[in-house]
């Protein structure tokens, strides 16, 4: 009976251990999705000019509005 | 007070130069020359100065540019190989603009829609100083673009070679890899910690096999796809048989890999798939830390870049732009004012006055006839002249220059052969040693020998090797660039270390090529000079000398009571006058509402202050500390393309059977030459007119007055402000090879030690799986952190 008992507690514990460990490879993954995504769209070529840039944005932004 | 403000420098409001006397003023605002006040009124005219309020002068000189002449980017075949997309009207163009410095750069380019309203969107990749330009080629044409850049001083560096866009995937490709093995990795690693505490209770069945063949999965993709290089590059070495570093290192992931199958396939354990799964993410780390430095640092670039992209043809008596490339012996082209003559040719009409200082460092115009040879490289100035083209582009006279011995230049560098020597002596012995090990257990316990054999293949996997010289040289290229030194590639730091001859340009290095030896500010009459040279010749103090030799044409006369007063001046009577010459407090000026920003001398004449004479700062500043302190350490030489006039100030420097003078870039190419039998040698120069010495030299380094403008093939750009720093800079990269040198020894003996374990059977996979992570990052941190210790000890940091 007690044997039972930890039998169970075991498989119950594996079953959760399984459902954490897929959970945890699906976000893990879908940073790893996100990281490559922003390597495609090439936002690790230039880390200097977006920092500076976000200071223009007041001014670019309006003007090419009005051009487009 | 109000004499202070006059004689203080008025510096331009557009690029920061002074001014001079006369500056131009627009709007209260001081501009040196008509190109930055134009260029002022042309950002003025559309809003956009805010530019200036980002950071002080920022502006570029446009006025010293020589024109460039754009039409032939009018002609459709050279503007389908330029643009990147052509649909619809809507056109983008990729330019490398080298002068792009600051973030007023950025806002300024990417404003240029307000200039023009053809561009549709601009957007600039800073470090690689490349600026993507959208465009509606109805409303501007890809000349005009080009004009526009130019104009406000942008001038874009157009090649036909090297797209941009062939390295972009490169590197991101790298970075792919990076992420799939940085996730494969954390994840491994976290699904291995009960194998390491599986003494603290019973990890077994079921999950331990979940666990084992989730790790499998996860490190298939590092092995096949981040790992591909090291394989591909490890089967090179095969086929053509020169064992490289990557061999071994393939050779030890294999290895690693096949003993974690034969692990988790009988379900017996975990294998080695963390410590390989790390071990390729630190790799790949390593290699993509030395990409971003030379990213940041990249100037390759060749003679083609310094040449015209198109000529101007006669063809059937129209004029027609076709690329260089296409040039044909018997063309008829056209060199207009100020264009480079590409190709080596005869002149057929007009007048030539060519400037062949680009290639001999003459600044005299040869004048040409009809039926005269012209050479590849002079520039013409004055009319426009017809030529018949006698060589193809590539034999041309310039071009050999530059390409001379070029093949040597890509020789590997001392370490690369090294850890290459290294591997191949590895590999045998790895080999070697691993069979015996399998073939002693397999006689004394059978089911050891297979762990055994693997485990000194891991472990003696010479993967730190690997890893110290990226990481070391990556840092030390990277502070060097902040300090203005900018090397070509790694194997750079390594040639500037042994060399024992230093061998340097005189005009545009050791001196400035524009400086004015003596100036006259005042008005002496002759008779006036003659006294204050009959003054001078008494004296030995060097600005004596220097004003004796300037008014060289009279004579002395005779002087009495001739005094010298140390650090102050000198005063003497010639004739009726008495002449007093020195500094301002010495003839009687007071000097507290002035600061002598030069080196100045003045004179009066029976008590009134007649004028000063004013010394130009002939040596660059640093440059004599430098030539001092190198004295004894190097064999120093100097050649120079000028006449002698400088030879005596030049003998306290070099000695004297090592300076030359009268030297064409031939002559000097040659010199260098001769020199290399016997030293290894550093050239210095400026690479204009002696860019073939600097090929042929062991190290060639140019100084440039801008890092941006001016790069020709040579093995390392200097700041001409930097050059103070040489000794330093030099002293430093020769720490750093010695910190290579020390981990690669401390690398050596984890390896010994490692095998030491694995020979006998004692290493368990537990402990190789711990080491060999640690001895990677013991030693990337190593070297990481040595190179900015002695950084901070030279003061470069």
């Amino acid at each position: 009976m007690c044997k039972q008992i930890t039998l169970n507690v075991k498989q119950n514990l594996m079953s959760v251990i399984f459902l954490l460990i897929s959970f945890s490879l699906i976000v893990a993954g879908s940073f790893l999705l996100a990281f490559l995504w922003a390597i495609k769209d090439g936002q690790f070529e230039d880390d200097y000019s977006p920092s500076v840039r976000i200071l223009y944005e007041d001014q670019v932004k309006p003007k090419k509005d009005d051009k487009e | 007070m109000t004499q202070i403000i006059v004689e203080k420098q008025i510096s331009c409001y557009h690029c920061g130069d002074n001014c001079g006397d006369a500056p131009v003023r627009i709007r209260e605002k001081p501009f040196c020359c008509n190109g930055c006040k134009t260029v002022y009124e042309l950002l003025n005219d559309h809003a956009l100065c805010g530019y200036y309020s980002l950071s002080n002068q920022p502006g570029l000189k446009s006025g010293t540019r020589e024109d460039r002449e754009y039409s032939f980017l009018e002609e459709p075949a050279i503007i389908d190989q330029l643009l990147n997309f052509n649909e619809g009207g809507i056109c983008s163009v990729t330019w490398k603009i080298p002068s792009i410095h600051c973030s007023s750069c950025i806002w300024l380019l990417e404003n240029l829609h307000k200039i023009h309203p053809g561009v549709i969107n601009s957007s600039i990749l800073f470090q690689k100083k490349e600026l993507d330009i959208q465009f509606n080629k109805d409303q501007i044409s890809l000349a005009q673009l080009a004009i526009l850049l130019d104009t406000i001083g942008y001038s874009p560096e157009i090649t036909l070679a090297g797209k941009p866009i062939s390295n972009k995937s490169v590197e991101k490709t790298l970075l792919y890899k990076i992420g799939i093995a940085g996730f494969s990795f954390g994840n491994i690693m976290l699904l291995s910690i009960p194998e390491y505490v599986s003494h603290l209770g019973d990890f077994t069945g079921v999950i331990k096999v979940f666990f084992s063949y989730l790790s499998l999965a996860l490190a298939l993709p590092v092995i096949f796809y981040s790992a591909s290089d090291y394989f591909i590059s490890a089967w090179n070495a095969v086929k053509t048989r020169r064992i490289n570093i990557d061999f071994p290192i393939a050779l030890g992931l294999i290895a690693a890999f096949v003993q974690s199958l034969l692990e988790i396939i009988p379900r017996s354990g975990m294998g080695y798939l963390d410590s390989l799964t790390g071990l390729i993410f630190f790799l790949l780390i390593g290699k993509w830390y030395q990409q971003k430095t030379y990213k940041a640092i990249s100037f390759q670039r060749d003679y083609k870049s310094f040449f015209p992209l198109a000529a101007a043809l006669i063809r059937e008596g129209k004029e027609v732009f076709i690329p260089l490339q296409a040039l044909e012996l018997g063309d008829l082209i056209i060199i207009k004012n100020q264009d480079v003559i590409p190709a080596d040719g005869i002149m057929k009409k007009g007048k030539a006055k060519i400037d062949y200082s680009f290639v001999t460092g003459e600044s005299d115009l040869a004048k040409k006839q009809i039926g005269d040879k012209l050479f590849a490289g002079g520039r013409q100035s004055g009319e426009s002249i017809e030529v018949l083209i006698t060589k193809k582009v590539s034999e041309s006279y310039l071009t050999q220059l530059w390409n001379t011995n070029r093949s040597s230049q890509e020789e590997e560098s001392g370490f690369v052969k090294f850890t290459n020597k290294v591997a191949l002596y590895f590999t045998v012995a790895v080999l070697i040693v691993s069979i015996g090990t399998y073939s002693y257990w397999s006689v004394v316990e059978p089911s050891v020998a297979l762990h055994a054999a693997i485990s000194v293949l891991i472990i003696f996997c010479p993967c730190t090797l690997a890893l110290a010289i990226p990481f070391c040289f990556g840092s030390a290229m990277n502070i060097l660039s902040q300090n203005g030194f900018f090397l070509k590639n790694t194997s750079t730091i390594e040639k500037l270390t042994d060399a024992t001859a230093v061998v340097f340009d005189k005009t545009g290095t050791v001196t400035y090529s524009s400086a004015s030896d003596v100036e006259l500010q005042g008005v002496l009459s002759k008779e006036e000079e003659q006294c204050v040279k009959s003054l001078v010749v008494h004296s030995s103090h060097p600005l004596s000398r220097l004003i004796a030799q300037h008014i060289k044409a009279l004579k002395p006369l005779d002087s009495f009571d001739f005094e010298e007063s140390l650090s102050k001046g000198i005063s003497g009577r010639v004739d009726d006058k008495y002449l007093r010459l020195g500094s301002a407090s010495f003839v009687g000026i007071s000097s507290d509402c002035r600061l002598p920003e030069e080196t100045e001398v003045y004179i009066s004449i029976n008590g009134e202050v007649k004028g000063r004479y004013v010394f130009r700062n002939k040596f660059r500043e640093g440059i004599s500390e430098v030539l001092l302190k190198w004295y004894k350490k190097y064999a120093l030489h100097l050649l120079s393309g000028d006449n002698d006039k400088d030879k005596e100030m030049m003998q306290h420097y070099f000695p004297v059977a090592n300076i030359y003078f009268n030297q064409s870039p031939h002559a000097k190419l040659n010199y260098i030459k001769e020199l290399q039998r016997t030293q290894k040698t550093i050239m210095i120069g400026d690479g204009l007119n002696d860019a073939g010495a600097l090929l042929e030299s062991h190290c060639g380094i140019a100084v440039s007055e801008s890092s941006g403008y001016f790069s020709p093939a040579c093995d390392a750009i200097l700041e001409a402000k930097q050059i103070g720093k040489l000794p330093d800079l030099l002293a430093y990269s020769k720490a750093c090879v010695n910190t290579v040198r020390f981990s690669l020894t401390i690398s050596l003996s984890y390896n010994i030690i490692g095998l030491f374990f694995a020979c006998q059977g004692l290493l368990k996979p537990l402990v190789a799986a711990v080491l060999m992570p640690i001895s990677s990052v013991t030693i990337v941190l190593f070297v990481t952190w040595m190179s900015n210790l002695w950084a901070k000890k030279y003061h470069l940091k």
